[in-house]
């Protein structure tokens, strides 16, 4: 692919900018040698639009769409201007470089800048040359990473984006956070396979940034690099008894439930009351699931093991503390709905002064919660309620609170599941922000541990848009190798390919009830990814 | 007859599916933005085929949000003008399923519009590639008698 380059008229530029005026840039970058429009779909034509106004509009000049044309006399430069038309802007003559071609306004090209200018007056040299491609790599294969490297592929499609994933397996917490019984949320895979599946979009698997190839080297072989790591540790809750057994963190009952190599071998035990620190979307995922009877699991992805032993003997009594009051509650009335509608289940408000809000008022409407004279699980939502010690000698058996009242209370606990947020890990490469040249980060490990697809999808596109910006004003002059410069310290990664072979043989071996039997294990993950023919 | 496909989207979803349908019909289709569309320009030489979500508690996507406060608060006289839907939605929610495109349909309707071939509700909780059946459903609508 050739672009072409051209400064147009560097006095002209300067002009606009020193009266004020801007300089309007579509579909083209800046390099230090001029206006980048990239290649368009024949041979000698380029793609793009440089517009320069200023005075309110007087003075507007737009060079699109350039072309170099052959003409009896030589080459000539074409391109659209303001009015639409096609005009001959300028003769080109060959130079000592072998790229760079002498630039004379003709005499049509002189009415584009309303005749401020002789005709074959020198313009600023142009330059046709091999597009240098640009590389990024996105460090985390989540959703944030994902919707990144999308946004980015449509701004730059010429763009090498590599994704690095640590685990053998892509998509995040779209595999191992969203819960296993809302596998039409996890549908947005389909646009990620897309996206690695038309090029231009590399996925390395099993490769983790930060420890096994040193983030320093990755630096220095891409242009740009975006932390997509996400928030992987639970925020702790630091009072009295949090190291007790059975108190565990809502990140890691989620990846056992899910199947993360990093917690699916972990024995996690409920028992008949489980008190639920925390009253977000997070919170109310785990007391779903736990809520529900195993003919409800069906169509999901949870393993059968796991049923067994985490699920297996089913709690009767599910108590969620909230600090907040029910008005200032931050999960979502759907979220609720579909807790409060679960067969069996009643939910409750104890003691909630704000009966008009819309989560009380969600939990007592007669649709969305049926009457039940016998739950099997009584769910109950405590506001301006503060956990003050988990109880218990080697494992946890109540929780002391402070209730709205300052009366303290004793909640019977045979585990307790802290749902209160997520932190990065000790390294805090997630605070980098944007100060470091050329390092961004995005979703969670950019904002912290708020929202879900659509604001990861969101915050997305603002990072591709600034990436975008970054590439187009700094070009290196000699450009970074990308993936190629990293290749020879990769260790066994998995590519996009790999993966379906994962995918595929995970869906295979689906028992009944369920969409898929995941591999527990990185070893099993590994394994799997092997073609069997090879 | 000419063709705009919309799309409403919080996730992306709707937009890949537009862009299957765009690529159905082939070259010459619009794609657009539901929050680039002023319904004031809504044309009855267009048939609009629209891919909605639905989000929340069964509230539009963001994207359709502009469009639809155009079209509740100035009522814009769209006689002449016709539209498809396509509604996106998860049966896990059964309460708000596919709500999103049930309101862009009322309030098209409600400012004259009417709506041309079976207005699909596509289920993401379901086996179905949504991608497959709007592709297919929209080279159906091309089959429908639609004078320009």
């Amino acid at each position: 692919m050739i672009s072409l380059t051209w400064a147009i008229k560097q006095s002209f530029i300067d002009y606009v900018r020193e009266s004020g005026g801007q300089i309007i840039l579509d579909g083209v970058t800046h390099s230090s040698s001029g206006f980048v429009f990239p290649a368009g779909r024949l041979d000698g034509q380029y793609s793009g639009s440089v517009t320069m106004r200023a005075h309110g509009g007087a003075l507007a000049v737009t060079v699109a769409n350039p072309r170099t044309t052959e003409t009896d006399t030589g080459f000539i430069l074409e391109a659209t201007i303001g009015n639409g038309a096609q005009c001959p802007v300028a003769s080109l003559s060959a130079t000592s470089q072998p790229n760079e071609f002498r630039a004379e306004l003709t005499r049509a090209g002189a009415q584009l800048f309303d005749n401020m200018y002789p005709t074959g007056l020198e313009l600023a040299p142009v330059i046709l040359e091999p597009t240098r491609r640009r590389s990024v790599a996105i460090i985390g294969s989540g959703p944030a990473g994902c919707y990144t490297a999308q946004f980015l592929r449509k701004l730059q499609p010429d763009c090498e984006i590599v994704v690095f994933e640590r685990l053998p397996v892509p998509y995040g917490l779209v595999r191992y956070g969203i819960a296993a019984d809302h596998q039409g949320t996890k549908a947005v895979t389909r646009q990620f396979d897309r996206l690695f599946e038309q090029g231009g979009v590399t996925f390395v698997g099993n490769t983790h940034v930060g420890r096994r190839l040193p983030l320093d080297v990755v630096r220095k072989s891409f242009d740009a690099v975006v932390l997509a790591t996400g928030l992987p540790v639970d925020r702790n809750l630091l009072i009295p008894g949090v190291g007790l057994g059975g108190v565990y963190g809502s990140g890691q009952l989620t990846r056992h439930l899910n199947g993360h190599p990093d917690d699916a071998s972990r024995s996690i035990r409920i028992g008949s009351d489980v008190v639920i620190v925390g009253c977000g979307n997070v919170a109310l995922d785990v007391a779903r699931l736990l809520a529900k009877r195993p003919v409800d699991l069906e169509g999901s992805d949870l393993h059968p093991d796991h049923v067994r032993s985490t699920l297996g003997d089913a709690p009767s009594r599910i108590t969620l503390l909230s600090r907040s009051s029910a008005a200032a509650a931050r999960c979502d009335i759907a979220m609720l709905k579909e807790l409060a509608r679960l067969d069996g289940v009643r939910v409750t408000f104890p003691d909630t002064p704000d009966a008009d809000s819309p989560l009380a008022r969600t939990a007592v409407e007669p649709e969305s919660s049926l009457p039940v004279h016998t739950p099997r699980v009584q769910i109950d939502f405590l506001f301006d309620t503060v956990p003050l010690e988990f109880v218990g000698e080697t494992s946890v058996r109540a929780v002391r609170v402070e209730r709205a009242d300052g009366a303290e209370q004793l909640i019977p606990a045979s585990a307790v599941v802290t749902a209160i947020g997520f932190q990065g890990e000790a390294s805090g490469a997630s605070d980098l922000g944007y100060r470091d040249s050329g390092l961004f980060s995005v979703g969670w490990a950019s904002f912290g541990p708020r929202g879900a697809l659509p604001e990861a999808r969101a915050h997305g596109r603002d990072v591709a848009t600034l990436v975008f910006a970054y590439l187009a004003d700094n070009d290196p002059g000699t450009p970074r190798p990308g993936l190629v410069g990293v290749a020879d310290q990769l260790d066994n990664p998995i590519d996009f390919a790999a993966w379906k072979r994962v995918d595929a043989a995970e869906v295979a071996s689906a028992p009944h009830g369920r969409v898929r039997l995941k591999y527990l294990s990185t070893a099993e993950l590994l394994a799997a990814s092997v073609s069997s023919d090879s | 007859m000419n063709y705009t496909v919309l799309f409403g989207t919080e996730s992306g979803t709707a937009e890949m599916v537009a862009e299957d349908i765009a690529e159905a019909l082939g070259a010459g289709t619009r794609l657009c933005d539901l929050q680039d569309m002023d319904p004031e320009s809504l044309r009855s030489d267009s048939l609009y085929i629209i891919v909605c979500s639905t989000y929340g508690d069964g509230e539009l996507p963001a994207s359709a949000q502009p469009f639809a406060t155009g079209l509740r608060q100035d009522r814009p006289d769209l006689t002449g003008v016709r539209f498809s839907l396509f509604g996106l939605g998860d049966r896990g929610y059964a309460d708000s399923f596919n709500r999103g495109g049930d309101a862009l349909e009322e309030l098209l309707t409600g400012c004259g519009a009417v709506r041309v071939g079976e207005h699909v509700r596509h289920n993401a909780a379901g086996f179905e590639d949504a991608s497959e059946v709007a592709a297919d459903w929209a080279l159906g609508l091309l089959q429908l008698p639609l004078a320009a």
